[in-house]
């Protein structure tokens, strides 16, 4: 293919390399997975996915990199994560599910994951954001994989945020 | 080992008497070169320039001299640790596995008139079975030869969040704990966090079918 696909390692912070490879190579992996009927060829879902996190992941390994600086102390690696909490939080629209923020707001609209929800408008946009591509097949998803898609989107933002600020 | 020598004070002396080769030697050895490699280099670099000084080298004399240089280092760092004005130092342990071996790694971070160092201490290969217990051997083994007052200027340790190394009842950290005279403060690598909670939140999408098509196709490419 002229580029080969990162290996995973046991670093999870890498594996957004992998995520960031399989994208760029989309439409050439699509034909090549026509060609040789991979078992693993994934579902349209799983690219909307993938697309849609690996910003997280992007974002997740700038901190990575600055937490693990020679001359960084501690006070200043919880900074680094707090920033992260806080650029993931504005990136998703992810706010806390507390009675006041969640007045008014149809059920339906939103997803609720242990403390915190997000509006499905905001994670739609979200996807809209990474390409016309992504939006696309997004668009072409049936209504069930469209909400399974925001669902599963939504579990790792709010896994991220709600970890990490427990760190 | 001939090259290092008994004094009468108990201390050891090593004569090198060519000092180019063994600096040629340290220096390629700082660069990631492994002994054979260093020796071909060197063996090379010879016959170009036709430098007598540098022949008859061999995988073991590359050997003894990287052990002159461990042992110097590790002499240093003793000789800080043991410092009357240094009072405390931290650890930071981790155990990993390259090419099948699996290697214990030890980092002390020591303040020295006004610098914080962040010294690796020793990566050495680990045949035993990966118990804490056996962890903390091998650490106190080290810690006795190196500052015999380790107990009383332990202060701190750092490790990943492995339980084997920071299970309440056995892991490395508690047992090392046990051993110190003062309150050790326990250090959860920051940077070790965050990979679990990458890990923990990637596993939960589509309930792990997510991850395992990015890895099919990591092996498949």
């Amino acid at each position: 293919m002229g580029s080969k696909c990162p290996k995973d390692t046991t670093r999870w912070v890498a594996f957004g390399s992998i995520l960031h490879w399989l994208l760029q190579n989309y439409r050439r992996l699509m034909i090549h997975n026509a060609a040789k009927r991979l078992v693993q060829a994934s579902l349209e879902m799983w690219w909307v996915i993938a697309a849609a996190i690996s910003p997280l992941f992007d974002r997740i390994a700038i901190t990575f990199t600055k937490i693990q600086a020679r001359n960084i102390v501690i006070s200043q690696q919880r900074q680094e994560m707090s920033k992260l909490v806080v650029d993931i939080v504005a990136g998703l629209d992810i706010r806390p599910a507390t009675d006041e923020a969640l007045e008014g707001v149809d059920p339906l609209t939103i997803i609720t994951q242990s403390d915190w929800f997000i509006l499905k408008d905001s994670i739609v946009m979200h996807i809209q954001n990474q390409g016309s591509w992504v939006r696309d097949l997004y668009n072409a998803l049936s209504d069930t994989n469209k909400q399974t898609t925001l669902k599963e989107i939504t579990i790792f933002g709010i896994s991220i945020v709600a970890n990490v600020s427990q760190v | 080992m001939k090259l290092f020598k008994l004094q009468e004070d108990g201390s050891y002396l090593v004569i090198i008497k060519n000092s180019l080769r063994f600096n040629l030697i340290i220096e390629h050895g700082s660069v990631g070169l492994s002994f054979r490699q260093t020796v071909a280099v060197i063996i090379q670099h010879r016959n170009l320039c036709k430098n007598s000084k540098l022949a008859g080298l061999n995988n073991h004399m590359v050997g003894q001299f990287v052990r002159v240089l461990l042992a110097v280092a590790l002499q240093s760092m003793s000789t800080i640790m043991n410092q009357k004005h240094v009072w405390a130092f931290s650890l930071a342990t981790d155990a990993s596995s390259h090419m099948g071996v699996s290697l214990l790694d030890q980092r002390i971070r020591i303040y020295v008139e006004g610098v914080l160092y962040n010294l690796h201490m020793v990566l050495v290969p680990f045949f035993e079975r990966h118990l804490a217990v056996n962890y903390v051997k091998l650490i106190k083994t080290m810690l006795d030869i190196l500052c015999p007052d380790w107990h009383s200027k332990l202060i701190s340790i750092s490790s990943d969040g492995e339980n084997t190394m920071t299970g309440p009842h056995g892991g490395v950290v508690t047992l090392l704990e046990k051993e110190c005279n003062n309150h050790v403060l326990r250090i959860w690598c920051v940077p070790h966090q965050l990979d679990i909670v990458v890990k923990n939140a990637m596993q939960d999408v589509l309930d792990q079918a997510f991850y395992k098509v990015a890895h099919a196709y990591s092996v498949h490419l």
